[in-house]
Order: structure tokens, then C-alpha cells, then sequence
């Protein structure tokens, strides 16, 4: 079983990178683990035909995002964003810049928060990026320049200023408002 | 903030990252259950779309309209003969009263006769003709070389598709009261028709009847049990042989015609030819036998060949009658079979096959009885 093992080298190399592609997207890592894992099962199933093209990281980036907005479908209904993270044990450094990032990633719509992920994070061109979220070149610049302009008006502020870090607006993501693109 | 600084940031909020622990067999594991998952819900939809396609069919068929979704039977290899031993094609469904009166047999066509009992209204007439039996004509006509030689059907229009084929409404014979018949091509080159007993054209409902019997007749070898003969010929020359034409019914009938007698079909008429001409149409001189069965009513049609005359032949009481043109015998119960042997001539002393019908029934015939286990598949042996 050649294409198994075959799939398994590709998973243990992929998954970390997966897995944080994914954490930026939802913002939570339990999530996040759960995200990369799906999306590579996906592609186990059609494994024999993804290994035969050239793109397979692109394969997986999509398959990731796919499942992403796919997750956030179902999960609409039930899901409450409360704009505050659960308690957690601090991390070793920065510890507000990071939360203040996941905090102005969350006020983006899902399409507008896998764009800014995969342009600023994977490091995927204007149609890499297109290509993955199946839509055209100047939709993923207009999300992108919407994108970055919230959040330079969450982050600046956040950050110019020492203490909590603000918390973004409820209304601006609440459930059903975020149709883009 | 520029590009690079939110690079960097998306970076920093990375910092949090737990362990990873074993990847490649769990991910494995939940690919194959997700693989195992779609195979199982692929052959769901699959079962649930074929119980569906089956449960309206059934719903359509049940509620006496034409099935929505008629079953597409596949494509059968039709002969360019049929045999005279077998009903090619058969009613699967009639309305409610009519029943199966009649079929016939030749190698150019195969009819079966459904209506009620009491004749009234008139009977279907079902045929079906082999590969090559009927050809489209350029004036919107369908003939076929063994039907009445009344030329050919002339289509009226389009009929919806019987069985998957296309389908006509067509009246019979120009020169006659138009008479509605249902004609399609029940495998390539092959064609059918629905002879449907009325004068007038058919209103909306006895047209979906008229679809729903056709796209339920049968074709094929085993689309009706076997024509069984309840009595044989024995001891004869070679040269006689069973008399199968192409051409049905004109000048007279020259294949077997057969009743249904519970689940089986027996002969009730059939011809045998004296000589070794052809099988055609002018395969004479020739035998004509009629059988019936006990139960039914069991009596003589006396010929206008001569005076009657009564005799008993093997314990049998018939009644015997010769002359100039031709000669006719009937036993009106031989072992619980009304049988009658007849021939017949248009002039005298011609044409005539100069065997004594008393002697053949004396010598020659083999009576089977009335129980369709015992009866032949082959007239002559």
C-alpha cells in the first residue's frame, strides 16, 4: 500500500503547517487540530488522484480553507462570538499582541480572514489565493484592501495604546453579517 | 502598519502553539472513515434513488395511469423469423375485464387477441412483427409485408415513448372505418402494434390505457409459455410438415393459432401441408385441424362438402363428411377433445390431398388427453 505511506509522509510533514494556517483562521487551536485533520482526511479519500498533480499544497491549502468556511456554515447557528478569549495559562511572550491579532482577525468575515491568512501568513500570491477560494483576482484584492483597513483601524488603535486591548464591536461580526465576496 | 509589520504579527500570535503529537496514523485512520462513510452514503442515495424510481413506477401503475417512468427493458436480438411454436410477444397488462382470448403464430408475425368475454366492445389486437417485418414509409405510413393487405398504417402523430422507443398513434387501413391503433418499435428495426378496437378516436384515458397495456407487453422466446399441440400426427410421409407462412390470415391463416388454457397455451389450429412445396402461402393441398378442449363446448361444425355421415372410429363417435370439394371430419369428445379435421377446395377434385380423413384419424392421430403435462411441442412426428 504504496499511496498509504505515501500519504502518511505527506501528512506528518503537512499537518504542522496546516494546523497553523488554521489556528489564524477559527483562532482556536483545539478547532484548529480538528480543521487540518479533516481537510487531510479529505484528501486521503482522493489521494490517488491529488498525488498525480502538481499542486498538492495548494490541494491542501484549499481542501483547509474549504473546510474552514464549511465549518463556519454549520456552525453559525449555534456559535456565540463574544469578542473575549476563555482563560487561559499566559504564553511566554507578547502575550497581548497576540490575543489583540486574534482579536481583529475575528472582527473579519471568514472569506476576508482566509485571504489575510493566506496573502500575510502562507505567503500565497494575489491568484494562489484566488485559485483556493475559487474566485477572481480582483475579489481577493478588494477583500484583501477591506480587510487591512479594518485591521489597521483595530490594530493601530490597539496597540498605540498600554493596558487591556480594546474589544472590537460586537455588531460588526455578529453571525450573518459577514457576507463578502 | 504596513504588510511586513502584519507578517510578523500573524507570526507573534503563533507563539501559543501546543505540541503535536502523533499525526500520520490518526490521520490516516480518519481518512479511511471518511472514506468508508462516502462509499456508504453513495450507495444509499443509489439504493434510495432506485426505490424511488420503483415506487413511483409502481404508485403510477397502481393508480391506472401510464407509468411516469416507464422500466427501459433492454435491447433484445429480434429475429428476422419467428418460430411458429412460440407467442413472441404477449399482453403483461390489460383493463380491468379483458382477458386473453386468442394468440397466433407465424414465422412473419405473432398476434394475441385480449377483450371481454362477450366480445363487447371489440377486442385488442396485439402484433408484432420480426426485425425487418415493417418499414417506415415516406407519407407518414408504417407497413409491414405480413399484415392485411390493406396497405399500410398511416401515423397520425407522435405517441409518449413505450418502453423507451418511439411510439405513433395510427389509424389502420385508409379504405375502412378508421380504426385507433398504438404502433411502436419495441427493439431496432422491430415494430408492434396495438389494434385497439373502436371506431372512433380515443379520448385522453383510453389513450394512457392504450400506453399502459404496450409499454407491458413482452417480446422474446419467453415473453409466453410455449405452444402446446394436445394431439400428434404419427406414421406419416415425410413431406408433410406443419404449414407456417410468412403472411397472416389473407388468403387464409397459415400458422398456429393457440387459446390459454390456465397457465399454458395449447394449439387450437393449425395446418398441415401434404407435399413438399414451401411453407408459404401456397403450400397446398393441406389439413386444417381444430381442437378444443373438454369443458368447453364440444361441437361439430358439419362442412357443406357433403351429407353428413356418422361412424365410430376407435370408440369415438364422429361425423364424416366427403365431396367434391373436399372432405371434413369431427369427434365431438375424443378422450375430452373435441377435434375436427377439414379440407377444403375451391374447385373441384383440385388442390386436394386424397388422404382419407377417417383413416388419418384411425391410424395416424395421437390423442393426448386434456392434461397439458402430456401434451407435444411438435405436432407431427
Amino acid at each position: 500500500m504504496a499511496s498509504a505511506e505515501e500519504f502518511v509522509e505527506f501528512a506528518e510533514v503537512m499537518f504542522p503547517r496546516l494546523r497553523r494556517t488554521a489556528f489564524l483562521l477559527c483562532g482556536d487551536w483545539h478547532t484548529a487540530e480538528d480543521l487540518a485533520q479533516t481537510a487531510l482526511a479529505k484528501m486521503f479519500v482522493a489521494w490517488r488522484e491529488i498525488r498525480r498533480q502538481d499542486g498538492v499544497h495548494a490541494y491542501a491549502n484549499r481542501t483547509l480553507v474549504n473546510t474552514y468556511l464549511a465549518h463556519r456554515r454549520l456552525k453559525r447557528t449555534g456559535e456565540v462570538l463574544t469578542g473575549w478569549f476563555p482563560d487561559r495559562p499566559a504564553a511566554a511572550a507578547a502575550p497581548e499582541t497576540r490575543m489583540v491579532v486574534l482579536d481583529a482577525l475575528a472582527t473579519l468575515p471568514p472569506r476576508a480572514r482566509a485571504v489575510v491568512v493566506l496573502r500575510y501568513w502562507a505567503d500565497l500570491s494575489v491568484e494562489q489565493v484566488a485559485d483556493v477560494l475559487d474566485c477572481s483576482a480582483g475579489n481577493v484584492k478588494s477583500l484583501s484592501a477591506r480587510a487591512l483597513h479594518r485591521l489597521r483601524a483595530v490594530l493601530d488603535e490597539a496597540l498605540a495604546e498600554p493596558g487591556p486591548p480594546s474589544r472590537p464591536p460586537l455588531a460588526q461580526h455578529h453571525p450573518g453579517s459577514g457576507r463578502d465576496g | 502598519m504596513d504588510e511586513t509589520a502584519l507578517r510578523k504579527l500573524l507570526e507573534g500570535a503563533l507563539t501559543s502553539e501546543p505540541p503535536i503529537g502523533p499525526v500520520g496514523d490518526k490521520v490516516l485512520r480518519a481518512g479511511v472513515r471518511l472514506r468508508r462513510r462516502r462509499r456508504a452514503t453513495l450507495a444509499a442515495i443509489s439504493a434510495l434513488a432506485a426505490a424511488t424510481v420503483t415506487a413511483v413506477a409502481l404508485a403510477a401503475a397502481a393508480s391506472g395511469r401510464p407509468a411516469a417512468i416507464a422500466p427501459v427493458r433492454p435491447t433484445t436480438v429480434v429475429p428476422h423469423q419467428f418460430s411458429p411454436f412460440v407467442a413472441y410477444a404477449a399482453f403483461g397488462w390489460l383493463p380491468a375485464g379483458y382477458k386473453l382470448l386468442e394468440g397466433g403464430t407465424t414465422r412473419g408475425s405473432t398476434y394475441q387477441v385480449a377483450g371481454r368475454p362477450s366480445l363487447s366492445p371489440r377486442p385488442w389486437y396485439l402484433l408484432a412483427y420480426p426485425a425487418g417485418g415493417c418499414q417506415l414509409t415516406k407519407a407518414r405510413g408504417l407497413m409491414c409485408k405480413a399484415y392485411y393487405p390493406f396497405g399500410p398504417l398511416a401515423l397520425t402523430s407522435r405517441a409518449p415513448d413505450i418502453s423507451g422507443h418511439r411510439a405513433y398513434w395510427a389509424t389502420a387501413y385508409a379504405h375502412l372505418p378508421s380504426e385507433p391503433v398504438l404502433a411502436w418499435q419495441y427493439a431496432p428495426g422491430s415494430w408492434a402494434v396495438l389494434e385497439l378496437g373502436k371506431t372512433k378516436p380515443l379520448d385522453t384515458h383510453w389513450r394512457q390505457v392504450a400506453v399502459k397495456a404496450a409499454s407491458h407487453v413482452r417480446f422474446g422466446v419467453h415473453a409466453a409459455p410455449p405452444v402446446a399441440f394436445p394431439l400428434r400426427l404419427t406414421g406419416l410421409p415425410a413431406s408433410w410438415h406443419l404449414i407456417s407462412g410468412v403472411r397472416a390470415w389473407m388468403p387464409y391463416w397459415n400458422g398456429v393459432t393457440y387459446q390459454p388454457y390456465g397457465q399454458v397455451l395449447y394449439a387450437s389450429h393449425w395446418s398441415v401441408s401434404t407435399g413438399s412445396a414451401s411453407t408459404g402461402p401456397r403450400a397446398r393441398p393441406f389439413l386444417t385441424f381444430t381442437i378444443g378442449l373438454a369443458g368447453q363446448p364440444g361441437s361439430c361444425r358439419v362442412g357443406a362438402q357433403g351429407p353428413p355421415v356418422h361412424e365410430v372410429v376407435n370408440g369415438y363417435r364422429v361425423i364424416v363428411t366427403r365431396g367434391p370439394f373436399g372432405q371434413t371430419l369431427c369427434a365431438a369428445n375424443a378422450g375430452g377433445l373435441c377435434v375436427q379435421i377439414e379440407e377444403r377446395s375451391n374447385r373441384p377434385g383440385a388442390d386436394l390431398a386424397r388422404v382419407d380423413v377417417v383413416g388419418l384419424f384411425a391410424h395416424h392421430l395421437q390423442l393426448l388427453g386434456t392434461s397439458p403435462a402430456h401434451w407435444a411441442t411438435q405436432p407431427i412426428r
